[in-house]
């Protein structure tokens, strides 16, 4: 797992209109890379993390994975994506073209497996 | 909550010339397909017959599903969640409110009901005024129709499952629904991280949360009130209901 690998897959998700930005929270609840404006200090997102693990969580049955989780706020949604080693948090506008949301994200959280692979492909460990 | 109003689809016994249901929207050329208005299902039931519409009509009730198929003059088939054929509409007619619309789904390979409407309408008004469960063939799920002479090879159609609802007070307490599953637990908690997170974020109180799994999902949402609605369904189950009662 790279740090650089890690950053490269979440940058663009920020291409998409309204998208705000996005973390990857560990499985242990830890804040592992983060593609966010400066307004939310990292203090912020390591407050957020383990909640937003824990939420996915809250669901689970055992039997079946979670697809997602989408919390809507006035004006804002947080979408939460679980992932290899962790989720997805993603923060974006409430008018933010929801398809084109679930298929950037379904590409983030790829390259974001391939990164985490920890046999290290040869892209990943660039 | 919207100012939608709840017809009551029980009252009145059957008997009286039932009256066009009146309809929100109303469609061009189909009759209806819309919510219907202070109408009943023993109404609809009337209405549609004479109109030997070919309809489904979905029934909904405090989280049960149920629907109605309506073909050349009589109700030939009816499901729920846990009957089919002629106790599937007892069943629904026996509800205490709700909400039917017509629907697009398929219709099923095989129809369950066989007896005239009439019939099946007047045993569930006598067994209701007799305090008795009615005398309507009932056709589990999933299995081979009990008399082939009268129902034949009745095959059920594919049916969501019951959608599990619960409504808790803002201070976690169960007003309605589900008491005793894990469902107003997991939505107090969750409402309450949810609410942590969008404070974390400078964000306003959570207002819905979704939660999908493969063959499940879950919707979480919070009223004008604050007491907090949530459900568990099948993804094939329309959660459109609910979601429409927080906007």
């Amino acid at each position: 797992m790279t740090a650089p690998a890690i950053q490269a897959a979440l940058a663009p998700l920020r291409d998409l209109p309204q998208v705000q930005g996005c973390f990857v929270v560990s499985e242990m609840g830890r804040l592992l890379a983060r593609d966010m404006s400066a307004l939310f200090g990292d203090d912020v997102l390591a407050e957020v993390a383990p909640r937003a693990l824990r939420l996915c969580e809250t669901f689970s049955n055992g039997h079946e994975e979670l697809r997602g989780c989408t919390l809507k706020f006035a004006s804002h949604l947080v979408l939460l994506r679980p992932m290899r080693d962790g989720v997805l948090c993603v923060l974006a506008s409430s008018d933010v073209n929801v398809l084109a949301l679930r298929m950037g994200v379904n590409l983030t959280v790829r390259r974001l497996n391939h990164a985490l692979d920890p046999s290290g492909s040869p892209s990943a460990a660039v | 909550m919207s100012d939608r109003t709840r017809p009551n689809p029980f009252p009145p016994p059957p008997g009286s010339k039932p009256e066009p249901p009146r309809t929100q929207t109303p469609v061009q050329g189909s009759g209806f397909a819309a919510r219907l208005q202070d109408a009943s299902l023993w109404d609809l039931i009337q209405f549609e017959c004479m109109r030997r519409s070919r309809r489904i009509v979905r029934v909904s009730s405090r989280g049960l599903l149920g629907y109605v198929f309506f073909r050349d003059g009589d109700v030939v088939h009816a499901t729920t969640g846990r009957q089919n054929g002629e106790a599937a509409l007892g069943e629904m007619l026996n509800w205490q409110d709700g909400v039917f619309e017509t629907w697009t789904g398929t219709w099923p390979d095989r129809e369950t009901i066989n007896t005239p409407w009439q019939q099946v309408l007047l045993e569930v008004a006598q067994a209701k005024d007799e305090h008795r469960p009615p005398k309507l063939l009932s056709l589990p799920r999933e299995s081979k129709p009990a008399s082939p002479a009268h129902v034949v090879s009745i095959q059920p159609p594919p049916l969501p499952p019951p959608v599990q609802t619960v409504t808790l007070s803002p201070e976690g307490r169960v007003i309605r629904g589900s008491a005793g599953s894990d469902l107003p637990e997991a939505a107090a908690y969750a409402v309450g991280l949810a609410d942590l997170v969008g404070e974390c974020l400078g964000l306003d109180g959570m207002r819905t949360l979704e939660a999908e799994f493969e063959t499940a999902h879950y919707f979480v949402g919070r009223t004008s009130e604050g007491n907090v609605v949530a459900a568990r369904a099948s993804q094939l189950s329309d959660l459109d209901a609910i979601k429409k009662e927080l906007k």
